[in-house]
């Protein structure tokens, strides 16, 4: 990993969209709802807990005192003196912990995080096992990063969080919800621990692809459009994805290494290559793609980074990640600075061009559209995935039995037509899968590889 | 206090819970159908209750939607209801099992399929939601309701198959009630727990048994709730609605507080079954009219409207004024002489008061000790001198006092303006025979004996709005009822020159003794008569007996429950252990005790050996396994050891990485796991006594870093093992 600690000075950080707004813009409703939930935080009853009260009231009131029924008199006293002893420690392990959060200063464990995987924050409280009927749980609110899960180690719940995206951010908004074992009773406080944070995608199987070796300048093919044609003279390791049929079996027995013919070298190589990370929905694969490629100088020696966002060419390392992290903010405007930074770029001669794109069609395809047709050379289009699923074929029966599947990653269908889409436009398309660092296909061919995908 | 840590789900934890949950709605449901079904279905209720808890928890986690499953639930139920009904009216069922057979299998059918499908939601529900918890707490809250539902009202003695026992053992059946109240609470709060991790659950349940031992010890001591309100309108409890309503709206309709009297248009006695006192005779009397009656209050003062209590000193007297602190004489009480003898009597009251009363007369009152203050606000013994005397010897009694002064005569004798009265009272005595044309108690017979045969009982009527509702009732359609009869009857002989009162209070007829030496009086007996003053006598209550009424006669109180509160009154045990079969109750509890325990006992020392056993085996596998499973046992072993001292894996920890964490204490370790690893995926083995000197090296570190009384604790911790992983 780059290390960014000299990542320049002015940091933007990640602004939340629902903060992004000014609040003056925000509508009534969703103004009144979001009074309504703070002062909600600080009702201690939950709806069980007054479901419960209701009960108890008419167990004691319309039973034990009007018909002195004993056993639902003492029913009603349980869970009244139940409901109040949860509502008095749930308040007092509240006003208690809000106190102990005032004083308490924590230190990140580290500046920088990749996402995916649970990492320790350096955020802990105090456990406090042996007082009962109260627990503590907490999430982020911001950024959004879940499961939090935490562990108990000497006397201490310490924090383990999962990034869901990747950003550089000013601070962390922590949602700490004490409530009682039976859930009659809740609190919720809210913690804030200034930062800034660095999240980096996580590269999953990605780092150790070889296919991104071939995504520098040296690995040019011949043909005057960039395509894959030509004698396959030359060699190289066999990658888990290239077809079997070019794996030369000759040369395997006599070194049993397995190496695959590949197309003959261009005699004149574009040795720079510029490289654009393309925001979008589902894009965190498409930006570890990205990382890697950076992270593991896969774009050669000669390269220039830009991304959504923040456009501007770079070579540095250190820079490209950053604009890789902020990208995330610009999801909506996806591929929007693919042109400004290919006018920046191209003047400065030939290049070959790597796209790491998201798979799910967008405003990027028609930039990419306009993109081929006014230049020349080779385009490689990167789409990297973590899942790929079946569409939804749920009978209309089972939509109303059932809920809906929980499926992670991207729909097939919208894979395959970003895949058409590209195909048209003769881009030569890798499809890739995050977890695994598999090949999946080329955009054009996805037939059985998705399947095990993630 | 936890986390999201201590809420992980451990296998066994979730298990137990699961269990514990399914047995709950089984047991609840069997309690249920005990109430409503024939035996046999209790058991398949039970059955239907926990089969259908597990499946409920598995349906909460499917992808079924929460509205389907309720639907579902209820067409489900109601083809159980159609089924049921096919199989009763049909002639298959019938033909094969015979009628009483049949009716049974379709019961115990309906009991399982009924109580497991709605189990299964109620439990789907909450695993889902934790609002729909609440529909579990009320099928718990429903059935031990339902099970004890006879002991309402004050009726501690039912249901007699239960209380019959408690009360042979000689105990207050009151406890079974709170415990087995306790119990449907500590059910309810089970299900209700969301807490999966073993230990804090049990430190949980814990403070739940202490917070409802501490309410079901507390109830008695600050006292069961009050029966309901009864004998409204006579001023004789304190009424919760007099803090709530405004004056003006009593004196709106016509109302009172609790020195005067209530006209209602639809008197409630409110808890009429409802027991307020136990009054304990130490000698047996017979009161002349066949009813006892228990005088509270006396309304004397015309106010022009109605009766009320008179402010002043001289003014009955004869009354005990307040609850008593010590032996209290009271003031103008009759003497004890030929016609009154002394009786002393105990009384315990239930519900709280405004006044004490007494079997009238009352001459001496006196505190006494409260053997249940749970269940008795106080208790105090009064001697009383009663009425000995024949009515007829009253014939030549002369009324009022002489010792009374002239506005003492005028206050007994006051009546309202209204000129009917008059008329009627002497149309009454005009009627009386020419020998007792003169005499005063034979014209105030006249007046009760003829308001008993005109008037007409009726706890409803329309005669509290009247400016005169006596009038109103009177000159009316004389229908009412004591107030009503009470006041008529005491004007009319006031009209006759007798001095005359209202008297309140509870008045039972002797039967309701039952053979007994106690009587139990609830908000039915409230009662508000009419006195006469003789000379001699004292105040003499001369009530109205309607021979007509509207309203059903009150049903006797319950002979046995009478019987136990006077025994509790006294003190007592409810039967003397002499007259229970005891001995045998003792010896069968013993018995099933001991099996229980031994049992139990066996099963616990079972466990413990095998869990033992098992973490032996573990220990020493290293030295009795081959060579090829070495890496594997020594790692186990060792595992297990670490384990012990609290030192375990996380959860989505790889074993390099616990392996790292640990090298701080344990640097051995980390050599071990990889020998384990590599042998475990590589196909590789490492030397044997490699190993074992790996193993020696973990050992040493551990004594070196752990203290010797941790070690020593996670030695003796049978179950150490299973939490290694």
């Amino acid at each position: 990993m780059v290390e960014l600690k000299d990542a320049r000075g002015t940091i933007r950080p990640m602004i939340p969209p629902s903060h992004a707004d000014s609040p003056r813009k925000a509508a009534p409703i969703a103004r009144a709802r979001a009074v309504a939930r703070r002062v909600a935080d600080f009702w201690p009853l939950t709806w069980l807990g007054l479901a419960l009260a209701l009960v108890a009231s008419v167990a004691l009131v319309s039973f034990g005192f009007e018909r002195l029924d004993l056993v639902l008199l003492v029913l009603g006293y349980g869970g009244a003196g139940l409901l109040l002893s949860s509502t008095l420690l749930v308040v007092s392990s509240a006003l208690w912990l809000g106190l102990w959060l005032r004083r308490a200063s924590f230190a990140w464990r580290s500046s920088t995080f990749e996402t995916g995987v649970p990492l320790l924050t350096g955020f802990s409280l105090p456990s406090m096992w042996w007082l009962p009927l109260v627990q503590v749980r907490w999430s982020w609110e911001v950024p959004e990063a879940l499961p939090i899960e935490s562990s108990s180690e000497a006397g201490r719940l310490k924090e383990t969080v999962i990034f869901h995206q990747r950003g550089i951010f000013e601070s962390v908004r922590r949602r700490l919800v004490v409530q009682d074992a039976f859930g009659l009773a809740r609190i919720v406080l809210t913690h804030r621990q200034l930062g800034p944070i660095q999240v980096l995608p996580h590269l999953g199987g990605i780092r150790r692809l070889p296919i991104l070796t071939s995504l520098s300048g040296g690995e040019e093919f011949p043909h005057p459009m960039g395509l894959e044609d030509g004698d396959r003279v030359e060699l190289r390791r066999y990658v888990p994805g290239d077809s079997a049929r070019f794996i030369h079996w000759k040369v395997f027995g006599r070194t049993r290494k397995l190496m695959v013919r590949v197309p003959e070298r261009a005699l004149s190589r574009a040795r720079r290559t510029v490289a654009y990370l393309v925001a979008g929905a589902h894009d965190e694969a498409a930006a570890a793609a990205a990382r890697a490629a950076i992270e593991e100088e896969a774009l050669g020696s000669e390269w220039q980074f830009g991304a959504d966002g923040s456009p501007e060419a770079t070579s540095d390392p250190t820079e490209a990640l950053h604009k890789l992290m902020t990208s995330s903010r610009h999801a909506v405007a996806s591929g929007s600075g693919m042109k400004r930074f290919l006018a920046e770029v191209d003047p400065r001669g030939p290049a070959a061009l790597v796209v790491f794109a998201p798979p799910i069609m967008g405003l990027w395809l028609d930039e990419m559209r306009s993109l081929t047709m006014r230049r020349y050379g080779r385009v490689r289009v990167v789409i990297a995935v973590d899942a790929v699923h079946e569409p939804d074929r749920q009978p209309g029966w089972s939509r109303v039995l059932l809920r809906p599947a929980q499926v992670s990653g991207v729909d097939r269908t919208d894979l395959e037509k970003v895949g058409r889409a590209l195909g048209r436009l003769r881009c030569e398309v890798v499809i890739i899968d995050r977890v695994s660092g598999r090949i999946l296909g080329d955009g054009t061919h996805l037939s059985s590889p998705w399947r095990n995908a993630a | 206090m936890t986390a999201d840590a201590d809420r992980r789900p451990s296998g066994a934890a979730v298990a137990l819970a699961e269990l514990g949950r399914a047995i709950i709605h089984g047991l609840a449901w069997a309690v249920l159908v005990s109430t409503l079904a024939p035996p046999s279905s209790v058991l398949v209720a039970f059955a239907g209750g926990f089969g259908g808890c597990l499946v409920g928890s598995q349906l909460g986690v499917s992808r079924i939607r929460t509205s389907a499953i309720f639907a579902g639930a209820a067409i489900l139920i109601a083809l159980v209801a159609w089924l049921r009904a096919s199989l009763t009216h049909g002639s298959f069922l019938a033909a094969s099992f015979g009628p009483v057979g049949a009716l049974r299998l379709a019961s115990m059918l309906t009991a399982l399929l009924v109580t497991a499908i709605a189990s299964a939601a109620t439990r789907a529900g909450s695993t889902r939601r934790a609002i729909f918890s609440v529909f579990e707490l009320l099928l718990v809250a429903v059935a031990f309701g339902q099970l004890f539902v006879a002991h309402r009202h004050g009726s501690i003695n039912r249901p007699f198959y239960l209380a019959d026992r408690i009360i042979a053992l000689g105990w207050d059946p009151t406890w079974l009630f709170l415990f087995m109240g306790g119990t449907a609470t500590v059910f309810g709060l089970v299900l209700l727990l969301r807490e999966q991790r073993f230990g804090r659950a049990i430190l949980n349940l814990g403070m739940i048994g202490l917070l409802l031992a501490l309410i079901v010890l507390a109830t008695p001591l600050v006292g069961m709730p009050p029966p309901p309100d009864g004998g409204g309108g006579l001023g004789l409890r304190p009424e919760r609605s007099d803090s709530k309503e405004g004056k003006g709206q009593r004196q709106e309709r016509g109302g009172a507080s609790a020195s005067e009297l209530e006209f209602r248009d639809k008197y409630n006695p409110g808890g009429a079954r409802v027991p307020v006192a136990v009054v304990l005779f130490h000698d047996d009397y017979s009161p002349p009219s066949g009813v006892y009656y228990f005088r509270q209050g006396a309304f004397s003062q015309y106010n022009g409207r109605k009766l009320v209590v008179s402010g002043q000193q001289d003014i009955d007297s004869d009354l005990i004024p307040h609850f008593p602190a010590r032996l209290a004489q009271i003031a103008n009480a009759p003497e004890v002489n030929e016609n009154r003898g002394p009786l002393e009597t105990t009384i315990a009251l239930m519900a709280d008061h405004t006044q004490p009363f007494a079997l009238e007369s009352p001459v001496e009152v006196e505190p006494m000790q409260n053997p249940s203050p749970n269940r008795f606000r106080r208790v105090y013994r009064a001697m009383s001198a009663v009425l000995t005397a024949d009515y007829t010897s009253m014939l030549d009694a002369s009324p009022g006092s002489s010792d009374w002064s002239k506005e003492q005569w005028a206050h007994y004798t006051e009546t309202p303006t209204d000129p009917r009265y008059s008329e009627l009272a002497a149309e009454l005595t005009a009627e009386l025979p020419s020998r007792l044309a003169d005499n005063p108690v034979a014209e105030a017979f006249a007046v009760t004996g003829w308001l008993g045969r005109e008037g007409i009982y009726s706890l409803e009527n329309q005669h509290s709005g009247a400016e005169d509702p006596t009038a109103s009732f009177l000159f009316g359609d004389r229908t009412g009822y004591c107030v009503h009869f009470a006041h008529a009857a005491t004007y009319l002989m006031r009209s006759l020159g007798l001095p005359a009162r209202v008297a309140t209070g509870y008045a039972l007829s002797e039967s309701a003794r039952q053979g007994g030496s106690s009587l139990l009086l609830s908000g039915s007996a409230s009662h508000a008569w009419p006195e006469v003053f003789l000379d001699g006598f004292g105040w003499v209550v001369l009530d109205v007996y309607p021979e007509r009424a509207l309203d059903p006669p009150e049903q006797p109180m319950d002979a046995d429950l009478q019987r136990l509160l006077g025994e509790l009154a006294r003190g007592a045990s409810p039967i003397p252990l002499s007259a229970t079969d005891l001995p045998k109750l003792r010896e069968l509890a013993r018995r099933i005790s001991l099996t229980f325990g031994t049992w139990l006992l066996a099963l616990c020392v079972l466990g413990l050996f095998l869990l033992y056993l098992v973490k032996l085996w573990r220990r020493m596998a290293p030295s009795l396994s081959p060579a090829s499973s070495l890496p594997r046992v020594i790692y186990r072993a060792e595992l297990d050891r670490i384990g012990e001292l609290e030192v375990r894996r996380r959860r989505g920890e790889s074993r390099e990485a616990f392996a790292r964490r640990v090298h701080d204490r344990v640097p051995a370790f980390e050599p071990l796991t990889k020998a384990h690893l590599a042998a475990a995926f590589g196909g590789h083995q490492v030397d044997a006594g490699e190993l074992r000197d790996q193993a020696a090296e973990v050992r040493r570190e551990v004594r070196r870093r752990f203290p010797l009384w941790r070690r020593f604790l996670g030695l003796l911790t049978p179950w150490s093992w299973l939490r290694s992983k």
